[in-house]
């Protein structure tokens, strides 16, 4: 309970808005595959890529991926993300690259069109094909937060306060590593993405 | 609205709001005051009998099914089979060790959803007689003194002490509930410290209202609710739902 308060009283808040939800569906593989019980492929969400491509989820199965949530009217942190995970893409050998999904789903449907995603995209130099930036409606984005452990609250205004963290997925979709630290390189997250793409 | 035709599931609704409160959690630094559209809230928390309905009529959410994503091993660990409460789980206690998920699940099962937690800390603010009982020393005190008991008593049953001014029961005192944006309460402040820049820091300071610091019992739900992951499932933490007031 001390723990609690304490870090009750010092964390920032800000606002809420409720969101609409959705009825609640498992997610449909080809007879014979299964996805296992703890993959985030288990969510059966719907996107939409920059192209105005729509895309699910489970799409992403066969790679590994690195994954995080953003918004494109964020100016600190969310380039911040970009930037770091394309360190991470840098830093593998070029058949590795190939092999390395690489997700950024927006906190932010209202404002991130297609056209905001595109101009993120150009903006940060995110335009390879092996780079989604995708949409997903704001009952999805509550779920996808969900299952990746990120915490956001969008404010009055347009912004969102949110975790920012990188994410790896197996090519299952489980989850095998997280890290917040973006300033340098992580040396253990490093090593299990190579690990993935071994 | 779309009611369960189970008998187990009527549900019984009030309607609460629309309104205007100072929340422990304001939405932003300099707006302390939050407005609500009117809702309906359950007046009671969901029980194991009316889970166990929802679970044998969508079996996807039997412990012995469900995605370990969306619920963890604890899911309804109290019940004596997947589908059976047996003899330690009681049909008119509250339902606990439910993940976010599986609560939201049944929720949208019945034409609802989870409240929000203004919805939820609005609906708390009131006593047996007044709307917002939160100046009453004597009540937070008394609702205070549940956090402090021990849990390891067998849960009492729904709908056993007096309802609240608006005549919803066991807000305080049963269970602790999910709410659908338990992971936009507080936000961990990872988000600021990247790159040493200020310029990372775009979620207000201040954070909590200091006018009602001394609300430890809404503050803890803060807390509680914070901790949570949404496949998390413990044995005092169930729920309630809700749906927009037409």
């Amino acid at each position: 309970m001390k723990v609690w308060l304490a870090m009750l009283l010092s964390a920032s808040a800000c606002a809420l808005a409720p969101g609409a939800e959705h009825e609640h569906q498992h997610a449909v593989l080809p007879p014979g595959e299964t996805i296992p019980g703890e993959s985030i492929y288990q969510l059966p969400l719907k996107m939409t890529d920059r192209h105005g491509r729509p895309l699910s989820l489970t799409a992403m199965r066969g790679k590994p991926a690195l994954v995080t949530m953003f918004y494109t009217s964020c100016d600190g942190v969310c380039p911040m993300l970009a930037f770091s995970m394309r360190r991470m893409e840098a830093a593998l050998a070029p058949e590795q690259r190939k092999r390395l999904g690489i997700l950024m789903v927006s906190f932010d449907p209202q404002r991130d069109t297609q056209q905001a995603l595109n101009k993120f995209a150009k903006l940060h130099k995110l335009e390879d094909p092996s780079w989604v930036l995708a949409r997903t409606p704001e009952s999805s984005v509550r779920e996808l937060a969900a299952v990746l452990g990120i915490r956001y609250r969008p404010l009055p205004g347009g912004a969102f306060s949110h975790s920012t963290v990188i994410l790896l997925l197996d090519k299952q979709g489980v989850i095998r590593a997280r890290t917040s630290n973006l300033a340098e390189r992580d040396a253990d997250f490093m090593r299990a993405l190579n690990r993935e793409l071994k | 609205m779309l009611f369960a035709t189970a008998a187990t599931a009527a549900a019984d609704w009030v309607r609460i709001g629309p309104g205007r409160f100072d929340s422990v959690l304001p939405p932003a630094p300099n707006i302390t005051s939050v407005t609500l559209a009117a809702y309906h809230l359950d007046r009671r928390p969901v029980t194991n009998a009316q889970f166990l309905a929802f679970v044998r009529a969508h079996p996807q959410w039997r412990r012995d099914r469900v995605a370990r994503l969306f619920a963890d091993p604890q899911y309804l660990s109290h019940w004596s089979e997947a589908t059976e409460l047996g003899s330690s789980a009681q049909a008119r206690q509250p339902v606990t060790r439910v993940s976010w998920f599986a609560a939201k699940a049944y929720c949208e099962a019945h034409g609802a959803r989870l409240p929000a937690w203004y919805e939820w800390e609005y609906a708390a603010a009131a006593d047996e007689k007044s709307p917002d009982a939160r100046g009453n020393a004597a009540w937070k005190q008394r609702i205070l003194a549940w956090y402090g008991k021990p849990s390891s008593q067998p849960l009492g049953e729904v709908g056993r002490s007096p309802p609240n001014y608006y005549g919803v029961f066991d807000l305080h005192g049963l269970v602790w509930e999910w709410t659908i944006d338990y992971n936009a309460l507080l936000v961990s402040n990872d988000s600021r410290e990247q790159g040493g820049a200020d310029r990372a820091k775009f979620c207000g300071e201040g954070a909590l209202s200091t006018a009602d610091r001394e609300n430890y019992a809404v503050l803890m739900r803060i807390a509680f609710l914070s901790s949570l992951e949404a496949n998390y499932t413990t044995a005092n933490l169930g729920f309630r739902c809700a749906m927009d007031a037409p």
